[in-house]
């Protein structure tokens, strides 16, 4: 388990978007049938359909909170747009998927145009069922005051993948300089 | 942040801007050249808007101020560069070509060693997924094997003993 968040640290998403935290819930992602493991890459046209979530936990009454989130926008050299909301979703029992949750903000298909962006999807669990409003943009977004605003503590999960644009070249450029 | 709430004086003009913006972006895929993105910049100034509600990260990307795409064509032709991106205002300090040049270098080294890192950690982040997958399905390729093996002898000694059990057996009863 411990493993696990060493990516997180690694890849720099504990740092950027989210704090240490214990992995309690499992989370399983795939894009049609091709599973989010931390670091994997995902080309805009495997992601353009948002993916399955499979959240776990034990129990139908406990609710959780997904957020996908691009702290790499519009380019990780410069993430002034930092962190861009790609989705947003709540009220998702436990043991179910995320069709069974409350869309707060629809899935946008990621479509990095610079370099390598980290995808990052991040599970809280719910006290209960309250109103959550969605920010008014996406970008901009901050993933760990959202959670201290509706109580939602410290993440149960997290995973992320890297993507780039459809023709991008492993990040580096096609000019040399 | 602070420019977004000057958007309302600036609707009429942004939205036909927007237009031409996302009908080109939606031709093409890459980023269009820069000088029609550094005449864009002017009339932007850094807002955002929203076109029919959605406002998408490449549109965003064009929209805002980063240099990187332009930091290519420096070795190129530093001078041109320059003053077709509208950065000369923040030249006229270093007005020496020499100390510009070093400045850019630097900048440029900098944003390499900062790339280079980001790609370290990626590399790094991979591998360390990967060698715990790894771990993980040798683990559970293990116990599954194990769990096979116990299962299959305790189907062995049932074997034995039920179908004895389960046949009839026909005996001599009769007196003769």
């Amino acid at each position: 388990m411990s493993r696990a968040r060493d990516s997180l640290v690694v890849g720099r998403v504990i740092g950027d978007v989210l704090e240490p935290f214990v992995k309690r819930v499992s989370l399983r992602i795939n894009y049609a049938g091709k599973e989010i493991t931390n670091g994997r890459e995902f080309k805009p046209s495997e992601v353009v359909n948002q993916p399955r979530v499979e959240v776990g936990g034990n129990d139908l009454r406990t609710f959780y909170t997904l957020v996908m989130v691009d702290p790499d926008a519009p380019s990780p050299s410069n993430p002034h747009l930092r962190e861009y909301l790609q989705w947003l979703v709540v009220d998702i029992p436990g043991t179910t998927d995320a069709t069974f949750g409350r869309e707060l903000m629809c899935y946008e298909p990621p479509r990095p145009t610079m370099g390598i962006h980290r995808m990052v999807l991040v599970l809280f669990q719910q006290l209960g069922r309250e109103t959550v409003y969605p920010p008014g943009w996406r970008q901009n977004f901050n993933t760990k005051d959202f959670a201290e605003i509706y109580n939602l503590g410290q993440p149960v999960a997290a995973v992320y993948f890297n993507c780039q644009r459809e023709s991008g070249s492993g990040g580096r450029r096609m000019y040399p300089i | 942040m602070q420019s977004w709430k000057r958007k309302g004086r600036r609707k009429k003009k942004m939205e036909e801007v927007w237009k031409d913006m996302s009908s080109s972006i939606a031709l093409h895929q890459d980023i269009p050249p820069t000088p029609s993105f550094c005449s864009f910049q002017h009339n932007v100034n850094s807002t955002t808007t929203t076109l029919g509600g959605v406002l998408s990260q490449d549109l965003l990307a064009g929209v805002s101020m980063d240099p990187f795409p332009l930091a290519s064509l420096v070795a190129d032709d530093p001078f041109s560069a320059l003053s077709g991106a509208g950065f000369e205002s923040s030249r006229k300090q270093l007005p020496d070509p020499r100390v510009d040049s070093r400045e850019r270098r630097k900048k440029r080294m900098i944003k390499n060693r900062e790339s280079a890192a980001r790609s370290r950690a990626r590399k790094q982040a991979y591998t360390n997924e990967l060698e715990n997958e790894v771990d993980r399905l040798l683990n559970e390729n293990h116990m599954l094997k194990r769990q096979y093996e116990q299962l299959r002898l305790e189907m062995a000694a049932h074997n034995l003993i039920t179908p004895c059990k389960r046949k009839l057996y026909r005996t001599l009863t009769a007196p003769f």
